[in-house]
């Protein structure tokens, strides 16, 4: 791996970075004012304080650049971290040279003078190197002329920060006499520029091959030329450290010119990428009790996002009264066009699964629809099964995804060591099978991405025998307890480590059909009709309808029994059947009322007058007026000798 | 259900609690027929009714068309939200005394 790749990898990686980076400088700044506190600005030259003020100034310039660019920074783009960095060693570089400027001269402090020469020396290597990376990253280089360079710059680089330390033994660059005066060595100290030079030039042949824009170009080398200018200064003239104060605004100087407008266009995609979660959240159902009228399963799923968009989805959906279908899926990429496929291919799975086919065709079509148009090499992996709620029966489809994870009733968490077709969205030909497994009533079913058991820490994955070991650790408690605990055990797993994947799961809890309990009789006795009501109250309290509504039509339920007890039958042991149901997608409320008494319709009755005084009203009419006016539609019909009423109400 | 009664003079009120439907309105019939004779003012206090079908309905008709016949007044009081919109559905709230 490049040097440049490795060192973005670690700054990007370590969150504490920008705020140490930031620490530094701030110590910089606050040595570097103790400093010319102690010593006090008489008795020095005037050149040097001149270059002393520069360079503080410098210092207070990254700072501030730095708090404005923070909010960048929590983006996570590795150039602000580069260019943090680069603004550190500057702030270290005029700090130095300001240390050496003041303790120039004193005697006594000799040695001081002579290890903060070095480290200003090194210092500046170690600066320009920095540069260079991140010129390389402004102009977006990477081509092989690039990594050679960066190679050479690296070696160089090396060399050239041991090079000042020589001086320890041999004043290859400078020498401080017994009063403590530095001085250059005449003959040897240009051998410090070669490395300013040598990245110069480097700048200059990078700048010419990069396709990067011609205003980015035009910026990197007017603004490197400040540097240059200050040290031709300086070399007529010691004491004129204009070097790192030039080379800091000139840094300044690109960053505003350049990397501002970046930030703008890095902040619109991150918008982007940001309405593009949005939207893949919203597209999952995330309203749980997902389906409160039901008693016969109880369903959770979760999606716990990595920081990019991912390609993960799960889904449920009723596809009709009896039949549950269920989905999980992980698709191959990640980010926004990962996104825009997962969507296409849950729409997908969804529609062909509502018209009506069963799993394996549902996955033959989906990937023959896929296949036919995917450039793009993406692929996703999907187990699909339907459940059906009155049988149990389980009919599942798997394309190379997680097996699942099933609990019988007496047993414990296992997994299904099911048949796997390739993945969807590859091989137009692929064909899938599709099994079946029984569900008993207490059966638990568990799905999952690849996300869970292949959560890490630094040692390894989270793995399957934890996963199990989690699960059956739940079991016994409700779908929604099992995949948020199980979450939190895989996060407590990665704990401080980056989440590099989507975690997502689903638990179904099959609690099997009972048919009574959409289905009542009772006898058509005025004396107690609540067995009638009392059941569909519950369903509709359950299912969380309004109160308001709940109360009209326990009302109106109440009025058509009533109305059946009192009329239908001439004998006492007439029988009221009961049928009712919510369907979900709509929220509506269905009921069928039947009796085997005597022809009669109750809605070919006429209403009563309620204009009319109490004198004049007769006493009766008023139920099935009650429930025409609470009904959002009621039908009779005369069947089989029957009389049937339908009714439906929006709940 | 359950009714209690509290008699000041010639003015009645009955303190109606629980469902007024139709198992437990012939109770409610009865007990009105019986206690209203000679009743000059009656109140129906409906704080603790919280629910009401048209069996109960019929009831408070006929309470009315007696008080009426005996030419007394009659008040319905302390009506919940719920049984105050069937009220207005069968227009009872023009009918009564709703107080």
């Amino acid at each position: 791996m490049a040097i440049e790749t490795k060192l973005t990898i670690f700054l990007n990686k370590r969150k504490w970075i920008i705020p140490l980076l930031f620490g530094f400088m701030c110590f910089y700044l606050v040595l570097t004012i103790t400093a010319i506190e102690i010593k006090g600005f008489q008795n020095l030259d005037m050149l040097f304080g001149f270059s002393i003020g520069g360079e503080l100034c410098a210092i207070i310039v990254a700072i501030m650049l730095t708090i404005s660019i923070l909010p960048a920074y929590k983006r996570q783009s590795g150039y602000i971290r580069i260019f943090v960095t680069l603004l550190t060693i500057g702030c270290s570089c005029c700090c130095m040279d300001t240390l050496q400027m003041l303790v120039d001269g004193v005697p006594e402090l000799a040695a001081l003078n002579k290890v903060l020469s070095i480290f200003v020396f090194a210092n500046e290597i170690v600066f320009l190197f920095f540069f260079w990376l991140f010129v390389t990253y402004a102009l977006n280089s990477e081509g092989k002329s690039t990594r050679i360079l960066t190679t050479i710059a690296s070696l160089a680089f090396l060399g050239f920060t041991l090079l000042p330390f020589v001086n320890f033994f041999y004043p290859i660059y400078f020498t401080i006499s017994d009063a403590g005066v530095y001085a250059r060595n005449a003959s040897t100290w240009w051998i410090c520029r070669i490395y300013l030079v040598l990245i110069a030039i480097f700048v200059i042949i990078a700048v010419f091959l990069s396709k990067a824009p011609r205003k980015t170009k035009i910026i990197i080398l007017a603004f490197m030329f400040l540097p240059f200018t200050g040290l031709l200064i300086a070399r007529f003239r010691y004491g004129v450290s204009l070097l790192y104060t030039a080379m800091m605004i000139s840094l300044v100087m690109i960053y505003s010119f350049l990397f501002s407008d970046n930030e703008k266009t890095l902040y619109s995609t991150n918008k982007e990428l940001g309405l593009a979660t949005n939207i893949q959240k919203h597209m999952l159902p995330s309203i749980f009790p997902a389906f409160p009228g039901r008693k016969e399963f109880d369903v959770y799923a979760l999606m716990d996002p990595a920081k990019e968009v991912g390609g993960d989805f799960y889904d449920f959906f009723l596809i009709d009264d009896t039949h549950l279908g269920l989905v999980m899926a992980d698709v191959s990429d990640k980010g926004v066009p990962a996104a825009l496929f997962m969507m296409a291919s849950k729409i997908m799975v969804q529609n062909y699964a509502l018209i009506g086919y069963s799993p394996k065709e549902v996955l033959t079509k989906v990937n023959k629809q896929i296949c036919s148009n995917n450039q793009d090499e993406m692929f996703v992996t999907v187990w699909l099964g339907i459940l059906d709620l009155k049988t149990g029966i389980l009919t599942a489809s798997n394309a190379g995804h997680e097996r699942p994870i099933i609990k019988r009733p007496d047993g414990h968490f296992e997994v299904v060591n099911d048949k796997h077709g390739f993945v969807v969205g590859w091989l137009a030909e692929s064909v899938y099978s599709e099994y079946e497994i029984k569900l008993e009533k207490g059966s638990k079913l568990f799905v999952y991405t690849d996300g869970v058991p292949e959560a890490r820490d630094n040692n390894g994955q989270f793995g399957m025998e934890r996963t199990i070991n989690s699960l059956i650790k739940y079991e016994d408690l409700s779908p929604e307890e099992i995949c948020k605990y199980l979450l939190s055990d895989v996060n407590s797993f990665i704990g401080s480590n980056n989440q590099f994947d989507d975690i997502t799961m689903l638990c179904l809890e099959y609690r099997g059909y009972d048919e009574e309990e959409y289905h009542i009789i009772i006898p058509a006795n005025k004396n107690d009709l609540s067995p009638g009501i009392q059941p569909i109250v519950d369903l509709l309290e359950r299912f969380g309808s309004d109160h308001k509504i709940v109360y009209k039509v326990e009302v109106a339920v109440e009025e058509i029994l009533a109305n059946i007890a009192s009329y239908a039958y001439s004998t006492d042991d007439g029988e009221i059947d009961i049928k009712y149901h919510i369907e979900e997608p709509t929220r509506t409320l269905f009921i069928t009322v039947t009796d085997s008494g005597k022809p009669f319709d109750p809605l070919a009755k006429k209403d009563p007058d309620t204009t009319l005084s109490s004198e004049e009203r007769s006493i009766g009419g008023l139920g099935i007026f009650i429930v025409k006016n609470t009904m959002d539609d009621i039908k009779y019909l005369r069947k089989d000798n029957k009389n049937i009423l339908i009714m439906k109400k929006k709940v | 259900m359950n009714i209690k009664q509290k008699k000041e003079d010639k003015k009645l009120t009955l303190l109606v609690s629980g469902r007024i439907d139709t198992t437990t309105a012939p109770e409610f019939l009865e007990h009105v027929k019986e206690a209203v004779v000679g009743v000059e003012e009656l109140v129906l206090d409906f704080a603790d009714v919280d629910y009401i079908s048209s069996a109960g309905l019929r009831v408070i008709l006929f309470a009315q068309k007696t008080m009426n016949a005996q030419s007394g007044s009659m008040s319905v009081a302390h009506v919940n939200n719920d049984i105050m919109e069937t009220f207005e559905l069968t227009g009872f709230t023009d009918i009564l005394n709703i107080i």
